[in-house]
């Protein structure tokens, strides 16, 4: 039944992402659409915040504008959070103001789409807080990753220009003709499966053992919604969707776990429609279902064979949707959990681990596919260097200082997770002599899921406190901007090169060779980086040591 | 005091990497 489900989740993904890549495509051009009866809200928008959108500009401009409005939604969300207690409405339960570090982290989780989550939703936010700040960053934060990828797109496709779209335009676009309307179809598929949503304050009952006991309500289904389709995983309750409100039965489970990866596969597609390049898109969707099919197979072995792991996970999900969950989760930078991480097979970590140190498996909202990209240009680099061919990528010469962008792209994000677990195994409180495999499992976790921008924890590490809560904010900072800067500059350098046209001594990029060499391109940095890591923290435990 | 330092970090990493916008630029010679 379990693994029925997971082929029936799978095949609704596969059969409805390419339609809906056709349509993003649409979107990004401006052609026309049947959500075009949202234009007169986005002129207004535009209008309201006296941008022109309709004009567009150079990376570097784009690039400011990303980082402005996000730099004024980090703001916005923190001083909110630090005022909760005083605003007098949705706030029934009278919730306090959150500590200043852990609004630090938490705003930062949620600005860059992380939504790690050092509090739990049901103790620490307000109703207010809840749709204001964490719901609305939910959307702008994936919408910024959309229309990052979008300004990608059309600097790949620009010849001669410099130029690259008009960030503002791409952004709102995002949200009103892609997020907003697939987040309200979801959220009426949970309201409907049983989901609560509603303003009241948590509901007082008797227990069956005559104990008195309270339960948080709220607007649940709209903050999972957006939590899911915008590869976001922040959850209502501190359990996320292991809770029974957030995620009530198996059907609800299939609803959400099709919502995490509908949105990344689709954007691949999109890429083909996008630059009408079919033949690649098609070799980048073998190359990532390949992997996460693996990951999916030995993650779902490794927690139904043998001792069959029924720890910490719901029995109305089972372990092999557990499982495919844990993949689809970290493969996609959501983060979102329907079962406990920590309980898992070390055999699971390490696969989830993995999933993040990639980075690019699909990935999160139009970074995953930044991300893919990075490594597509360096293998086209290293490629052509290997057989003496001339570099390029779609007609689009591949020179030095492109190269010198993309590496410092791509070592950022081991640099961010390997300083950071090295520094937390010194100085994080509680962190005696003898650190344990699996308590360093658990630091390697919380850094690499910062820096990949995922969210999802092992916890253990009672990481509400000063040093967990600035070091990881500062990491999953870094781990956002830089990745989506550097490859920025990269369609900025693209987007003002001409077409060469193809020869004879022309490196072919969309066949099954080159395929294969993308997967070792991204074995290859992942392994030399990481595996001494993984080797002294889930492998070891797998090992038996 | 604690919240007026942590603003004040948030904004040195919004500059730490606006900063790289013009660095990129240059090396790009876009």
């Amino acid at each position: 039944m379990e693994i029925a489900a997971i082929v029936v989740i799978l095949i609704a993904v596969f059969l409805t992402a390419k339609p809906a890549g056709r349509y993003i495509s649409h979107v990004f051009k401006g052609e026309p659409v049947f959500t075009d009866f949202m234009r007169p809200l986005e002129e207004w928008i535009f209008r309201f915040c006296r941008v022109d959108a309709h004009h567009e500009v150079s990376w570097s401009r784009n690039a400011a504008a990303l980082l402005k409005l996000n730099l004024l939604f980090f703001a916005w969300g923190f001083i909110l959070l630090l005022i909760q207690g005083y605003i007098p409405f949705l706030n029934p339960d009278g919730k306090g103001a959150m500590e200043p570090s852990l609004a630090f982290h938490t705003v930062i989780s949620f600005v860059t789409n992380t939504n790690q989550q050092h509090y739990s939703g049901e103790v620490d936010l307000s109703h207010f807080s809840q749709i204001v700040v964490i719901g609305f960053l939910q959307f702008v934060s994936a919408a910024t990753g959309i229309a990052a990828y979008a300004l990608f797109l059309v600097g790949l496709k620009k010849r001669g220009s410099h130029e690259t779209g008009n960030f503002y335009w791409f952004f709102v676009r995002s949200i009103t003709r892609i997020l907003l309307p697939l987040s309200l179809v979801i959220s009426i598929f949970l309201v409907v499966l049983g989901t609560p949503n509603n303003y009241t304050g948590a509901k007082s009952f008797i227990t069956l053992e005559g104990d008195s006991a309270s339960v948080s309500l709220g607007p649940v289904a709209t903050v999972t919604s957006i939590k899911q389709v915008g590869t976001n995983g922040g959850g209502y309750y501190g359990t996320n969707s292991a809770h029974p409100f957030e995620n009530p039965n198996f059907i609800t489970n299939a609803v959400e776990n099709f919502a995490i990866l509908f949105l990344p596969v689709a954007l691949v597609f999109t890429f083909g429609f996008f630059l009408n390049e079919k033949k690649l898109t098609r070799s980048f969707i073998l190359i990532m279902s390949a992997v996460f099919l693996s990951f999916t197979a030995l993650t779902v072995i490794s927690e139904t064979g043998g001792s069959f792991n029924l720890e910490g996970k719901e029995v109305r999900f089972g372990p092999a949707l557990s499982a495919f969950w844990g993949v689809s989760t970290t493969a996609t930078s959501n983060g979102s959990v329907n079962s406990m991480l920590d309980s898992q097979q070390p055999l699971s970590q390490a696969v989830y681990l993995a999933d993040m140190m990639i980075n690019a498996i699909y990935g999160g909202v139009g970074v995953g596919m930044i991300n893919f990209m990075m490594y597509v240009i360096l293998s086209a680099f290293i490629a052509g260097l290997m057989v003496g061919r001339t570099p390029e990528l779609m007609g689009k010469k591949i020179e030095s200082k492109e190269i010198k962008i993309a590496v410092l792209t791509v070592l950022i994000h081991p640099v961010l997770i390997l300083g950071g677990t090295a520094i937390s195994s010194h100085f994080a409180p509680g962190v005696g002599e003898g650190v344990s495999f699996h308590e360093f499992t658990r630091m390697l976790y919380e850094f690499t899921s910062a820096a990949a921008n995922n969210g999802s924890g092992l916890e253990g590490l009672a990481d509400n406190n000063g040093f967990w809560n600035i070091s990881t904010g500062i990491v999953m900072f870094l781990g956002r901007f830089i990745p989506i800067i550097g490859p920025l500059a990269i369609t900025g350098s693209f987007a003002s090169k001409n077409i060469v046209p193809g020869t004879e001594g022309t490196l072919d990029t969309s066949g099954f060779a080159f395929g294969l060499v993308i997967v070792g391109v991204m074995i290859i940095v992942s392994a030399l980086s990481f595996f001494p890591v993984l080797a002294i923290g889930p492998l070891a435990i797998f090992t038996g040591h | 005091m604690e919240a007026l330092l942590l603003m004040a970090l948030g904004l040195l990493l919004y500059v730490m990497v606006y900063g790289l916008i013009p660095f990129l630029s240059k090396l790009l010679e876009v």
